[in-house]
């Protein structure tokens, strides 16, 4: 009887023994190049470690960095644009302009949908100066600008630089043009897995192609659209670089991460706040990890997973 | 209603799926499309249901041509192999879906949901997801999906493939009797003649999407009008062999070789001139053992069938399939004399594989 136990709870320990063999990589890919670095982010960002103390005249200043940034006269302005610059192009490209290209090419013909996703990836195998630079000369002042010589003179309007001028607009296009083809991918194989008698059955029904998209397609897709929501979010939140080509955060297009950049490794003063930038970034992190709880939540993450398939 | 598909063809880029199919419902009617896998039945059945777009030829409802009616509009119910139920939806929301997409008060779904709940038995699953269901649960409540919306005409798509023989058997004749006592014009598809045999009034047999025969069960099984008919029809498979007809003293023979040379009786005489050699066939039920007859065979395979066993012997080259009463407690090696019922054999041209006997 003991000995049976015995052997029972040798193998338990074994199946679990099993079990972090098989994670053992990817956690190991986690703790290196996710735990580690958001460890040593929060960890500089309790210093004041920057170009003139070097790495050795550094001082513990604990939250002076966060006090620093719940005061910095520019706090707001910065977070209320990356608010509205994440949120803006997520709802209107990386998940809603993503979706409604995916519902439309699966909906014509094979060859037409697959011409018009693939025109949506040129922006994103595109070198990102080059793509950058082409939304320049788009939006560039007379007489070179693309708008200004095909639609504004022609129409009698005075000309402009644009991207100054619209400089909001342009860091939304460029991300979302870009950002679209993710979700767009992504959408598409999900819509394209949904067996096909369900979608005979749901026409068979009397379900518009609205019908169709709000009571059988988003149901169905929910899982990559969780996905995508989040992903992109944060990815959103913390890259900068078209921007940084397009305009260098000038016309009130400082992004935090642009922020956060400029300070730690990028400005004009030649003083790299290396402390004050981690503490930056540091703000982005938790803000991310909040936003994709409140994701899983609104998605009713719970549900969407299920029982393992498979007992052990 | 009643419905008609004259010279219906589906081309997909150039592959022809289906080819000038021309068949007549009538109203009420329970009609089976039956053929091999690929032989274009579901193609049919979704250009019935308004999916696919008939390349050429016509589809009438009571007489109106509805080629370009959407599937919406076409008052159709329909039932899928793989059940098709919605998964995110309960079973109770996926009855009544129909009905809410056209915005009824729910009072009437709540009282449809149960009318049909009531005839499929579902009344106690309405909660459920249809993860949650069997098999043969999911495929009752897509019938109760399909019936709910009171169709004038139902489409089924080898319904009971999924289940497991005995559910399949149960299922058979319920469908069959609800579709009876509803009176709802039926398209059923499958490619198990069983099924087809036992539930159709009348059975289209296709093959690589012509139409080979449009009939009565009994007449497909007796009155076979092809080779490809013979083969298909009937479990076991009909025996067919290579014979040479003969006349002499103003009888005629069925030469099968091996020495075997079987009197054909006035009633089967090949009506058409044969060419050359034809094909001779025999159903396995009609070779009964006979220990008086010249024909002697040595039994080399038993294959217990249930009612009946199946035995395989062979003369010659020539192999021979019937059936025999399991009580004789026959075994591997006995010798038989053997009788063919050539009152009910069938001959076919070798070359066109039309029948002789029936044009
Ligand atoms: N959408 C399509 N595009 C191209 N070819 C198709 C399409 N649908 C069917 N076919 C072809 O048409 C033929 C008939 O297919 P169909 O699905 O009607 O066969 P079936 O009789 O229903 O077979 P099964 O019993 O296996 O379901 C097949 O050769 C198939 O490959
Ligand atoms: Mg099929």
């Amino acid at each position: 009887m003991k000995e049976k136990k015995e052997a029972t709870e040798t193998k338990k320990l074994s199946t679990r023994l099993e079990w972090f063999w098989f994670l053992f990589p990817s956690l190991l890919l986690i703790v290196l190049f996710f735990f580690l670095p958001v460890i040593i982010t929060i960890f500089v960002s309790g210093t004041n470690m920057s170009s003139s103390t070097g790495f050795n005249n550094w001082k513990w200043i604990g939250l002076d960095n966060y006090k620093m940034i719940a005061i910095h006269p520019e706090t707001p302005k910065h977070l209320w644009l990356t608010v509205k610059y994440v949120a803006v192009t997520l709802v209107f490209f990386n998940v809603g302009m993503a979706l409604v290209i995916s519902l439309i090419t699966t909906h014509i013909s094979q060859g037409a949908g697959f011409f018009f996703r693939a025109l949506w990836l040129l922006p994103r195998i595109t070198p990102t100066v080059i793509y950058v630079m082409m939304w320049k000369f788009l939006g560039a002042n007379a007489p070179y600008g693309v708008i200004n010589q095909l639609f504004v003179q022609p129409l009698g309007f005075t000309p402009q630089d644009w991207v100054p001028a619209a400089s909001f607009l342009f860091i939304v296009l460029v991300n979302g043009y870009i950002g679209a083809s993710f979700g767009m991918i992504i959408f598409t194989s999900a819509i394209e897995a949904i067996p096909k008698d369900i979608m005979i059955a749901s026409l068979v029904d009397g379900a518009s192609f609205m019908q169709r998209v709000r009571y059988v397609i988003l149901p169905y897709i929910k899982w990559p659209l969780l996905f995508v929501t989040t992903y992109q979010t944060l990815s959103l939140m913390t890259s900068f670089e078209q921007i940084l080509v397009l305009t260098n955060g000038e016309f009130n297009t400082e992004v935090w991460s642009l922020w956060a950049y400029h300070r730690a490794l990028n400005n004009y003063w030649g003083n790299f706040q290396w402390g004050f930038g981690n503490a930056l970034a540091a703000v982005l992190v938790v803000i991310g990890i909040i936003l994709g709880i409140i994701y899983m939540r609104y998605f009713k993450f719970g549900e969407l997973v299920q029982e393992p398939k498979i007992e052990t | 209603m009643q419905v008609e598909l004259v010279n219906l063809t589906k081309k997909f880029m150039g592959v022809t799926a289906v080819n000038r199919i021309n068949i007549d419902i009538k109203d009420g009617e329970f009609v089976a499309f039956l053929g091999p896998s690929g032989c274009g039945k579901t193609t049919t059945l979704l250009m019935v249901a308004g999916i696919y777009k008939p390349t050429e030829g016509d589809i009438l409802f009571d007489g109106v041509r509805v080629n370009h009616l959407p599937p919406k509009d076409r008052d159709i119910g329909m039932v899928f192999q793989s059940y098709a139920l919605y998964p995110h939806m309960s079973v109770y929301q996926n009855l009544v879906f129909s009905l809410m997409l056209k915005k009824r008060p729910k009072t009437e779904m709540q009282a449809e949901a149960q009318r049909v709940a009531d005839i499929m038995g579902i009344g106690h699953l309405l909660d459920r997801k249809p993860g949650q269901l069997s098999g043969g649960q999911q495929q009752r409540v897509a019938l109760g999906r399909a019936l709910i919306k009171k169709p004038k005409l139902l489409l089924f798509d080898e319904p009971l493939s999924n289940l497991d023989a005995r559910l399949r058997i149960s299922m058979r004749s319920e469908i069959k009797k609800l579709q009876n006592s509803l009176g709802i014009t039926s398209i059923y598809v499958t490619h198990d003649q069983i099924e087809a045999m036992t539930m159709a009034d009348r059975i289209a047999v296709i093959k690589n999407g012509v139409l080979q025969a449009y009939t009565e069960p009994e007449e497909l099984h007796d009155r076979p009008r092809t080779l490809f008919i013979a083969e298909f029809i009937g479990n076991p498979p009909m025996n067919l062999f290579d014979v040479r007809l003969e006349d002499s003293g103003g009888k005629m023979y069925a030469n099968l070789g091996e020495g075997i040379k079987l009197e054909i009786p006035p009633s089967r005489k090949p009506k058409v001139e044969p060419r050359g050699s034809v094909k001779m066939g025999i159903r396995p039920q009609d070779i009964i053992i006979d220990n008086n007859s010249d024909l002697r065979t040595e039994i080399l395979l038993i294959e217990p069938m249930g009612r009946d066993d199946l035995i395989v012997c062979r003369v010659g080259n020539i192999e021979i399939h019937f059936l025999v009463d399991p009580v004789l407690k026959l075994k591997r090696g006995d010798s038989v004399g053997l009788k063919f019922d050539m009152e009910k054999a069938q001959f076919f041209d070798t070359e066109t594989e039309k029948s002789l006997l029936w044009q």
